[in-house]
């Protein structure tokens, strides 16, 4: 479980100001959920889930990891090892010089023996379709190829609790569908062998990717606005049409159908 | 202000690590005219970055010839930093193009390039940010570089509008922008098309381009398969199937629901129509 508990953050803006983007926010993260997050730009999503592996520590509150709190600095590499994060923008995070290294690093990092490193490489590279770039720089990939093997790089290393920071923000729509299938599969697989079960946290702008979370979070300005099963948030239309965000056409079109029937 | 982009016959390959080669555009020709707005779309790693590259001779062709109002762009004396004032550019990651320490410093370095006065640039960068929707009270004094993703790829954008180049490219403008800010860049589209200003953009996202674009190229591995009218498209079933493209999510539920709908529906043609039932 992930605990947090009235976290505030705010970041410098310069030596004596500061702006606060998180607002007291607490609520618990499961084992084995599946929950969507979204919000408007600059509502503070990026900012949540940085502070849930400890690469931002809260300024008030606190965030617990399976007992660990970030902010105990000792507890960090435990902490980034259960809790994986794959960012927005996927260049701030590959490192590697060939695709195959890049899903390589995070295994060798942790002591994984050679064959079962390349088993989990190939089977990596198969799933998100990377196979005929293995040998090339990351560099030369396109934006989406970036964030698939941003994506693969996370999930080789098997967290327990994964972050998805807008990773199909950039895909084609037929390979946003694989993705979401993949997170998908990864999620409901290690529920089925249970000791080792992926919590996924899923950060995306549409609203139709929402519909198959257990649960959905609306963030604005900096604090919770809604949480809760998504056909329930969604019927919620006239709020999050005033904070600019929207519920899936589908929803829209059966909410109007119900009233002109009426 | 005549405007013609032509591009004949381009390929172009990378070289690779041991001189592997790889096909990146397959004899491409392509022409944007004045006042145009076209999407371009086809799969992830398709080619569609590095043809906007060309456009601004930020990559050079292996073989092929582009022509800016007639005149071969890679002519000995043809200048592509005059160029590139007429054609700018909004790249997929807007940290590649954000680079001053403040947001108005930023959106101001273009038209001061261009050496306009100050009051002027004053003036476009204050427009560039309220069409962008970051007021320039509240960001302008903001480090670009501390601003969230979606306020980043904004503050991109503002820094070429304010050049008022005849032709903006918008790589994927609309990715990590939240609905309201789709909504915005749709509205930028048709305003840069009002003022007579040409619009080309890379995207996947179908109910944008249905929302402010008339003509769509669709490219796949490196070939154009497609160059018509946006409603050309959305009726031609197996090319969209052929090539992964989706329709726009309000016309899939449309179609979905459409035995269901009771008939003062049936008339909803877009999402625009149908949110103004719940304002
Ligand atoms: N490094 C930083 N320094 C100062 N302020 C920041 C920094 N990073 C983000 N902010 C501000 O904090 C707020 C929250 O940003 P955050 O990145 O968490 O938003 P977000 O919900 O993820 O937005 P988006 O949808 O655009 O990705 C925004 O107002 C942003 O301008
Ligand atoms: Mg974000």
């Amino acid at each position: 479980m992930i605990a947090i508990n009235n976290i505030s953050f705010d970041y410098p803006i310069t030596d004596e100001k500061t702006r606060t983007v998180l607002k007291n926010i607490s609520l618990e993260i499961k084992e084995g959920e599946s929950i969507t997050v979204m919000g408007p730009n600059g509502s503070g999503k990026t900012t949540f889930a940085r502070c849930l592996n400890g690469l931002l520590i809260p300024s008030k509150g606190k965030v617990i990891v399976d007992g660990l709190p970030t902010s105990e600095q000792a507890n960090l590499t435990e902490i980034r090892r259960r809790v994986g994060m794959v960012f927005q923008n996927p260049d701030n995070q590959i490192v590697s010089a060939t695709v195959e290294r890049e899903i390589a690093f995070g295994l060798e990092n942790l002591g994984k023996p050679y064959d079962e490193m390349h088993r989990i490489v190939d089977e990596m590279l198969e799933k998100f379709h990377l196979q005929q770039y293995r040998k090339r720089a990351p560099h030369y990939l396109s934006g989406g190829e970036k964030q698939k093997l941003a994506m693969a790089a996370v999930l080789a290393m098997r967290p327990s609790y994964l972050i998805l920071d807008e990773p199909t923000s950039l895909l084609d729509p037929q390979s946003r569908k694989d993705i979401l299938q993949l997170v998908r599969q990864f999620h409901s697989a290690s529920l089925e062998n249970d000791n080792s079960s992926i919590t996924t946290i899923f950060i995306t702008q549409f609203a139709e990717e929402a519909l198959s979370a257990d649960r959905l979070i609306i963030f604005y300005d900096g604090r919770i606005f809604m949480d809760g099963a998504p056909e329930k948030v969604f019927s919620n239309i006239k709020p999050l049409l005033e904070i600019g965000l929207e519920p899936p056409v589908k929803i829209l079109m059966q909410n109007l159908v119900k009233r002109t029937s009426r | 202000m005549s405007f013609s982009l032509e591009l004949k016959n381009i390929s172009f390959r990378y070289t690779g690590l041991g001189g592997s080669e790889r096909l990146i555009l397959d004899d491409v020709s392509l022409h944007v005219g004045e006042n145009e707005s076209v999407a371009l779309v086809g799969p992830s790693g398709s080619g569609k970055t590095t043809l906007i590259q060309h456009f601004t001779g930020l990559l050079r062709p292996v073989s092929g010839q582009i022509f800016y109002n007639e005149k071969n762009i890679w002519d000995r004396k043809f200048s592509l930093s005059k160029l590139r004032e007429k054609i700018g550019i909004v790249f997929q990651f807007p940290e590649s193009q954000l680079f001053e320490e403040t947001v108005f410093k930023d959106v101001a370095f273009g038209p001061k390039n261009l050496g306009y006065s100050p009051d002027e640039i004053e003036k476009r960068v204050h427009e560039a940010l309220l069409a962008v929707e970051l007021k320039p009270q509240k960001f302008g004094e903001r480090s670009p570089f501390r601003l969230s993703e979606g306020e980043k790829r904004r503050a991109a954008i503002a820094g070429v509008l304010a050049m008022e180049p005849d032709l903006i490219v918008f790589d994927e403008p609309t990715a990590g922008l939240d609905p309201q800010g789709v909504r915005r860049m749709a509205d930028i589209a048709k305003r840069l098309l009002d003022a007579g200003k040409s619009v080309l953009v890379v995207t996947h996202n179908m109910d944008f381009v249905a929302q402010a674009i008339d003509r769509v190229v669709v490219i796949n591995k490196g070939k154009i398969l497609f160059d018509g009218a946006t409603k050309a498209l959305f009726t031609n079933e197996s090319l969209l199937d052929e090539t992964g493209l989706d329709l726009p999510v309000f016309d899939t539920v449309v179609r979905e629901m459409r035995d269901t709908l009771p008939d003062v529906l049936k008339n909803i043609e877009n999402i625009n129509e149908l949110l103004r039932y719940f304002k």
